[in-house]
């Protein structure tokens, strides 16, 4: 019709065909205006409903999962002295209740980035011997599989203001990853140093890698490379899409470079603030 | 004896705080639904009550409302231990006088206990 009405104008001297060829187009407008118009609504409604409802089944799940991890906590602290299958299953039973609250949060979380209504609270955080804690912490998870992890800070104090909530589980996210993806034996090194006016934090491994192929889509909500699938089954494709979004939120960056089958290296940055260690000098 | 009131309304949550405080020689006190801890609050006087939020019959944020209006209740200390954790619901916690907020899926028993040992100094 649109097209139709340009036509006729265009090959028109006559002024009434123009006037209704216009009169056409005009109308023409304002439909597919107010089709726009409504499908934006609808789509608005939509995200909003999808919003609340992910958003409500997120907090009520949140209430038998609490009770589920109070009571637990109660039987294995009575269990202490119980040793073999009970207790191994109990421990097991635990785990699995956490992993659930973590997709629970995660989910809310990612609800959270998508309304724009992320909870920051942020502090001064000196992120050098915050990240070496961290570090020190997941020490029992790599010699499970006799992986070395080392720390290493270039520069000290390096002070950036963040949440600390929200850098400890992006910070353990890396951390989690590399080690998770690197077989038995491999190297995962978390390192600290100073670029330019930013803090940043790197998390080398010698694991599985990212497929070429795959690696524009890596930060993406609930992607996950083929390799990751067959290598660790668990796994929602959340993390790396709120590790990068926590960190724009708090003013910096993540990025990563990988080889399939060498290993990854994951970082993020985040602005330093004062009392920082001054840049060498060259 | 340090007295301490429960309003929380899943009987599970109930029952493992209840367990955590008494061996720990708290008194303990529940409540089940927001009218009953504004009574019960009234009643017991405790030191510290533990308060949800979404409640039967009064909502949490009605009960701390009333508890900080009330001259013999204002002073004692509300801790929110609640599974709603958006920045609006802590804020406004915050703002009704609540000493602390706790979200319940994210922390251990025995963290909640610490927190309330730190309020009561």
């Amino acid at each position: 019709m649109f097209t139709t009405a340009i036509a006729a104008q265009r090959f028109s001297d006559d002024p009434a065909i123009v006037i209704i060829s216009v009169s056409m187009m005009a109308a023409f407008l304002f439909v597919v205006g107010n089709a726009v118009v409504s499908s934006f609504q609808r789509l608005a409604d939509a995200s909003r409903i999808k919003s609340e409802f992910v958003n409500i089944v997120s907090h009520q799940l949140r209430s038998p999962l609490s009770a589920i991890k109070w009571q637990l906590e109660l039987m294995l602290d009575q269990m202490k002295s119980v040793t073999g299958d009970v207790a191994v299953t109990m421990g097991t039973i635990s785990r699995q209740n956490e992993r659930m609250i973590a997709l629970v949060n995660d989910l809310l979380e990612v609800n959270r980035i998508e309304d724009d209504r992320v909870i920051l609270r942020p502090t001064k955080i000196a992120i050098d011997s915050f990240v070496e804690q961290i570090a020190n912490g997941y020490k029992p998870l790599a010699e499970q599989t006799n992986e070395k992890l080392t720390f290493v800070s270039e520069a000290r104090p390096l002070i950036v203001f963040a949440d600390e909530t929200k850098l400890r589980w992006v910070t353990e996210n890396l951390i989690d990853n590399a080690i998770r993806y690197t077989k038995a034996g491999g190297d995962v090194t978390v390192k600290v140093l100073r670029a330019k006016n930013m803090a940043r934090v790197e998390v080398t491994d010698s694991g599985i890698g990212i497929p070429v192929g795959d690696q524009a889509m890596i930060f993406q909500k609930f992607f996950r490379s083929e390799n990751a699938v067959r290598a660790r089954a668990e796994g929602t494709g959340l993390g790396l899409y709120l590790v990068r979004s926590l960190v724009g939120a708090m003013g910096g960056k993540a990025g990563f470079a990988s080889m399939e089958g060498k290993g990854s290296t994951f970082w993020y940055t985040l602005p330093l603030v004062e009392n920082s260690e001054p840049p060498q000098k060259k | 004896m340090k007295k301490l009131l429960i309003v929380e309304d899943e009987a599970a949550l109930q029952d493992a705080l209840q367990k955590v405080f008494t061996t720990e020689g708290y008194e303990v006190s529940q409540a089940f639904d927001g009218e009953e801890g504004i009574k019960l609050a009234k009643e017991k006087k405790p030191d510290m009550i533990l308060l949800d939020l979404i409640l039967p019959k009064k909502h949490g944020f009605e009960v701390l409302q009333e508890i900080k209006a009330d001259a013999s209740l204002k002073d004692v200390p509300v801790l929110v231990l609640t599974n709603l954790e958006e920045s609006t619901e802590v804020m406004k916690a915050i703002e009704l006088g609540a000493r602390g907020y706790l979200v319940k899926a994210n922390y251990a028993l025995k963290e909640v206990l610490a927190k309330v040992k730190d309020i009561l100094g």
